[in-house]
């Protein structure tokens, strides 16, 4: 499956941009409810994104990445769904969803850069087996790379 | 086996006058029969007639000329590696029996385990083995292809250096695979590539959402009652590979915790698998083991899984009470869209391999009737079904977790090791000391240890180093019903699973298709509560088991 691929509501926006990485579970709620008091307090376009990664395959079975990939990518879309109505529902008048496949650290990346993002909120990962990119130290390198990008970072512990 | 294939003597010789033959059993401490002795008659020292090698159940059967020179002082010698070496003076009775030209027996001959350092080599090894295995640092497949891989290059180097150093020669490495689990695996990893594909675990959910009337203590027990079953049928992680993401899905959509329908269905899917032969990877090493048939397994375990899921129903029911009331109603616009992800994409395919599963679990349940091996059956099915399919043949391939198939080969080698030096003898007199002669006892023990080992270190190596103990115990305690002890290995390997996060890969599985969704099972939250929940599993099936084999 190439790094990247894209599913997403709408193009890119004009003005810079609220990008939310997000699962979507209830220890995102309030990086959800961060990111869209920062979308109605800026009037700006808030940006959801899911990103389906499969590594935790490797702890049991190699054999059913695309399956995985397509359940996935269908629950992911699904919490999306329901994370765009709650922003709606709040007041945030310009929401859209971006679901990509691929590596978590660089498609935030690649997609802060494309959508000119000025913020990134993001909160802080749990560990579970099978989660190698959020790592503490590894977290905080990748956060300091956004920086250093000269993206606005919003985290919620 | 006859006599002459055994040791082959001077034909032209043995025409003219009949042979003498001397016959013996070598065994070890346990009285567990030694393979691949070597045995040879010494006349004054001197070697006579051939070397014969004990077979697997420990015979050996000398074969001398009729005129050989059994003058002087005969003794026999008995040598095999990490064995201690053995000469025993032959008594008066079978020298004079011999020397009439009569066949004379020995009876059991101990031959003492050595311990080299060899021995010591495959302990840390295994032991390194199991170390990165549970840590999960490692894939398994990784983990046992180092062991294996350890242990053959220490034979093939070490011996330049020291004879003590060889485990086992590659032949014997070879020979210690369990081929029909490897085919048996491999067979049934097509079949359900096929069925995975047909969407029809999205249909089921759906369903079982539709049944259930929002309610979400139905809900929950239908799900279990699904993953169960197919986990008998499928393998756990299968089911729940295919049955988390839309548990995942309709728990969003009816804003509750996902994780109160993940946990039931998890531990539900791990006791499910135990009812059949083909249900966990345990079941299919104890089986090729053993010998059990799939009926078997089926009559002897399915009433103690049955009651252990009720078990398991009834705590969930009990520790997820507080938020049976938290549901929210669906809103029609996510209702539409379960509704729309809930179609069978290949009616056709589901159809074929619904009939090639039907005829296969006939086989399996007459497989012993025909001598047809699971394996073959499994091979057979696949095999139908991916001629009456025609399917992508190079997707097929990919289906297959060739790791998992590794895994095993790899593992077999490093328990064939663990055999070879002696660490298993080391463990069954253990297990033994233990245990004594009682059976009630054995099976506790057994059960109990299974279980609470299987939920620190990986159920599938420890089934396998226990198969040989088992086999000991059953041999050894006198009343003992020769499948009751493979049964509790079963149970207690198989629900031990459910006692922490790494008990199972199934478990390991949804714990990151959750936390990919936003609701992360840590360590802590899984063994609070499927700890418990192994406690009355186990017991409720330990219960089961005694009475089948204590009352009946």
């Amino acid at each position: 499956m190439p790094d990247g691929s894209e599913k997403a509501e709408g193009g890119r926006p004009d003005k810079g941009v609220i990008l939310c990485p997000v699962r979507g579970g209830h220890q995102s709620a309030r990086t959800v409810d961060r990111s869209i008091e920062l979308a109605l307090e800026r009037s700006a376009p808030l940006v959801f994104l899911y990103v389906v990664d499969v590594d935790f395959l490797g702890l049991a079975t190699v054999a059913r990445v695309k399956i995985m990939m397509d359940e996935l990518s269908e629950t992911g879309s699904f919490a999306l769904s329901i994370l765009a109505d709650k922003a709606r529902d709040r007041g945030v008048e310009d929401v859209r969803c971006v679901l990509r496949e691929g590596n978590i650290q660089s498609v935030i990346r690649q997609v802060a850069r494309e959508m000119n993002a000025d913020c990134l909120v993001i909160g802080r990962p749990v560990y579970t087996p099978g989660t190698v990119h959020f790592a503490t130290p590894e977290f905080e390198r990748f956060l300091e790379s956004l920086r250093a990008d000269g993206i606005q970072l919003e985290g919620v512990e | 086996m006859g006599l002459a294939s055994l040791c082959a003597p001077d034909t032209a010789r043995a025409q003219e006058v009949p042979p003498v033959v001397l016959v013996g059993r070598a065994v070890n401490a346990q009285r567990m029969p030694i393979d691949g002795l070597q045995a040879r008659l010494l006349a004054d020292g001197e070697p006579i007639g051939q070397t014969c090698r004990t077979r697997a159940d420990g015979w050996f059967v000398i074969e001398l000329p009729g005129d050989a020179p059994l003058s002087g002082k005969l003794s026999l010698q008995l040598q095999r590696r990490h064995f201690e070496s053995r000469t025993l003076e032959i008594d008066e009775a079978s020298l004079r029996a011999l020397r009439s030209g009569r066949a004379a027996s020995l009876g059991y001959v101990t031959v003492a385990r050595r311990r080299t350092a060899a021995f010591w080599i495959t302990l840390l090894v295994f032991v390194f083995m199991m170390v990165l295995v549970g840590i999960t640092a490692v894939h398994n497949a990784l983990a046992a292809l180092l062991g294996a891989s350890a242990l053959l290059a220490t034979s093939a180097l070490g011996h330049l250096f020291n004879p003590d150093l060889i485990v086992y020669g590659f032949g014997e490495a070879i020979s210690s695979i369990d081929w029909n689990v490897v085919f048996l695996i491999m067979g049934m990893m097509i079949v359900i590539a096929v069925v995975e594909g047909t969407g029809v675990f999205r249909w089921l959910a759906f369903f079982a959402y539709k049944a259930s009337g929002g309610k979400i203590w139905k809900l929950m027990l239908i799900l279990m009652v699904l993953t169960a079953v197919s986990s008998a049928v499928l393998d756990n992680v299968t089911t729940m590979l295919l049955v988390a993401p839309i548990t995942i899905r309709i728990a969003l959509a009816m804003r509750i915790d996902p994780l109160t329908l993940l946990m039931p269905e998890v531990l539900a899917a791990n006791a499910g698998g135990l009812s059949t032969m083909v249900g966990t990877p345990t079941n299919i090493l104890i089986a090729s083991y053993s010998g059990i048939s799939f009926s078997d397994f089926l009559l002897n375990l399915t009433p103690g899984v049955l009651l252990a899921l009720a078990g398991i129903a009834a705590y969930c029911l009990l520790r997820y009470r507080k938020h049976f009331a938290a549901a929210g109603a669906m809103s029609d616009e996510l209702y539409e869209r379960l509704k729309q992800g809930a179609v069978i994409a290949q009616p056709a395919h589901l159809k074929k391999a619904g009939w090639v599963g039907l005829g296969m679990l006939l086989l399996f349940i007459l497989g012993e009737l025909l001598h047809l091996p699971p394996a073959v059956i499994a091979l057979m099915g696949a095999t139908c079904l991916l001629a009456w399919i025609r399917p992508d043949i190079e997707e097929m391939i990919e289906a297959v977790d060739w790791t998992t198939l590794v895994f095993f080969i790899t593992l077999f080698m490093v328990v064939g090791a663990l055999q070879e030096v002696g660490l298993i003898d080391l463990l069954a007199q253990g297990v033994s000391y233990l245990v004594g002669s009682n059976r009630i006892l054995a099976m506790l023990v057994l059960t109990w240890m299974a279980a609470l080992i299987s939920t620190v270190i990986p159920n599938i190596p420890f089934t396998a180093t226990m198969l040989p103990v088992v086999g000991f115990l059953t041999a050894s305690i006198p009343d003992a019903d020769p499948q009751s002890l493979y049964f509790c290995l079963a149970v207690g390997s198989a629900m031990g699973g459910n006692g922490s996060l790494i008990g199972a890969s199934a478990n390991l599985v949804t714990a990151g298709i959750a936390e990919r969704a936003g609701h992360p099972i840590t360590f802590g939250h899984f063994f609070k509560l499927g700890f418990p929940a192994l406690l009355v599993s186990v017991a409720l099936a330990f219960a089961w088991l005694l009475i089948r084999y204590l009352a009946f």
